[in-house]
C-alpha cells in the first residue's frame, strides 16, 4: 500500500519565482520553501488540496470540489512569469481511487479528465519539486467563488482523502499539501493604495497561524465561515485548503510554522512518522 | 452571475494568449469573439473599472486587465476604479449586491 510521508503547507504567490530568481537562495522566501522542501525528500506523489483562480476552470462549470483524472497537465495556463513552464505528470491511478472513494462517500466530486495547471499548483511545485521527479495529484477546493464549501466539510474531506491514499496499492510515498493564503485580496476593493494585491487582515493570519500552532483544528473550522474567510480576502477561502490538509492530519503536532503575516500566509510542515 | 461575458473575457485575457495579443493589438476579431454589449465593451476598452465592478463583474478577474496592461492602465487607475465603489458618487452606480 501507499505510505503517507509528510503533510505541508505553503502559499502559492505567483510573483515569489521571480523573486526568488532575483533576490537568490538567501532570500526569505527561498528559505522558507526550502525549509518545507526538506520535508518531502522521500515523497514521490504530491497530493495537493488548492483552489484554482478561475483559470483552469470558469463560470461556466465551475466546480466545488473535481479531483482529475487525466495522465498530465500543462502548466502554467495563466501567463505567470518566472517559471519553468512544462508539462507534469498527474497521478492518474490515485486520482480514479479518489474520486471513487470520495463518491462513494457522498461528496461527488466533478471528474476532470482534461486539464491545464495554473500559478495555484505550479508556483509550490516550482518549489517544491525542483528537480521535476514527482508525480501530482491536485484535489481542487472552490475557493475564491462563493458558495464555498463547509468548513467541516473540508475538515472530513482531508481525512477521507487520506484514507483512500493509505488504502492505495502502490509502492509510491506520498506527501500531502496544501496551497494558499488566509488573508489575501487580488483585484478587488481592499487591495493595497499601489499595488494589484493587498492582506486586509493580517491578524487573522497570525490568529490562524496560532490556532495551527496549538492543534486547535475544532476552533478553526467553527471560525472559518465563507463570510470570516471572505473578510480576510477575496482568497481568503484558501484557507479551506489548509483545513483539509488538517483533516488528514489529525492530532499529529505542527513541526515548522513560519508565518508572513504581512503577505498574508504562513509555511508549515507536519511531523508524520 | 451578473457579468458572464464581462468575467470570460478576464478569463481568456490569463488562459488564452492569443486572445490576449489580440486585444492588446486592438484587433476586431479578438474583441468581437466575447459576446459584450456595447457598453461593456466600452468600459472594458476604457478599463472603467469602476463600471465593471458596479455592473458584476467578478473583481478577482478584473485583475488581468491591469497583469496584462490592457489600455495601457496604470496602477493608479485601476486603485481609483476598483475603491471608487467606496464613495459611489463617483461612480454614479451603486455595487450590486454580493461585493465587499
Amino acid at each position: 500500500m501507499a505510505e503517507i510521508v509528510a503533510a505541508v503547507g505553503v502559499p502559492h504567490t505567483p510573483a515569489f519565482p521571480g523573486l526568488v530568481a532575483r533576490a537568490g537562495p538567501g532570500s526569505e522566501t527561498a528559505q522558507l520553501y526550502g525549509q518545507i522542501r526538506a520535508h518531502l525528500t522521500e515523497a514521490d506523489v504530491l497530493v495537493m488540496f488548492d483552489s484554482d483562480h478561475l483559470n483552469t476552470f470558469f463560470f461556466d462549470n465551475l466546480p466545488a470540489l473535481s479531483v482529475p483524472l487525466a495522465e498530465s497537465a500543462a502548466g502554467t495556463n495563466d501567463g505567470t512569469p518566472g517559471m519553468n513552464n512544462r508539462t507534469v505528470p498527474l497521478a492518474a491511478g490515485l486520482g480514479a481511487e479518489v474520486l471513487a472513494g470520495l463518491t462513494e462517500k457522498g461528496y461527488y466530486p466533478s471528474r476532470t479528465a482534461k486539464l491545464s495547471l495554473d500559478h495555484s499548483v505550479m508556483v509550490p511545485l516550482h518549489f517544491l519539486d525542483e528537480n521535476e521527479r514527482m508525480t501530482l495529484l491536485p484535489i481542487y477546493l472552490n475557493g475564491l467563488a462563493p458558495p464555498l464549501p463547509g468548513a467541516a466539510r473540508c475538515l472530513a474531506l482531508g481525512g477521507d482523502v487520506r484514507a483512500i491514499v493509505e488504502a492505495w496499492d502502490s509502492p509510491l510515498k506520498v506527501a500531502l499539501v496544501a496551497s494558499g493564503s488566509f488573508s489575501l485580496e487580488v483585484g478587488g476593493p481592499r487591495i493595497a493604495d499601489n499595488a494589484i494585491a493587498g492582506v486586509p487582515d493580517p491578524e487573522w493570519v497570525k490568529h490562524v497561524s496560532q490556532r495551527l500552532k496549538k492543534g486547535q483544528t475544532a476552533d478553526l473550522v467553527a471560525e472559518a465561515t465563507t463570510d470570516r474567510m471572505r473578510a480576510a480576502g477575496n482568497v481568503g477561502g484558501e484557507l479551506l485548503n489548509w483545513i483539509a490538509l488538517l483533516g488528514a492530519v489529525g492530532d499529529r503536532p505542527v513541526e515548522v510554522l513560519e508565518q508572513q503575516a504581512h503577505l498574508g500566509h504562513s509555511y508549515a510542515a507536519w511531523t508524520w512518522s | 452571475m451578473g457579468a458572464y461575458e464581462i468575467d470570460l473575457f478576464n478569463h481568456n485575457l490569463s488562459v488564452d494568449p492569443e486572445f490576449r495579443a489580440g486585444i492588446l493589438a486592438g484587433d476586431e476579431h479578438a474583441w468581437s469573439s466575447v459576446e459584450l454589449t456595447p457598453d461593456e465593451r466600452a468600459a472594458l476598452e476604457n478599463v472603467d473599472v469602476a463600471w465593471l465592478y458596479a455592473h458584476g463583474a467578478n473583481d478577482f478577474l478584473l485583475h488581468n486587465l491591469f497583469r496584462f496592461g490592457v489600455g495601457g492602465v496604470t496602477i493608479e487607475h485601476y486603485v481609483r476604479g476598483i475603491k471608487a465603489h467606496l464613495t459611489p458618487h463617483l461612480t454614479g452606480a451603486e455595487p450590486e449586491p454580493g461585493h465587499g
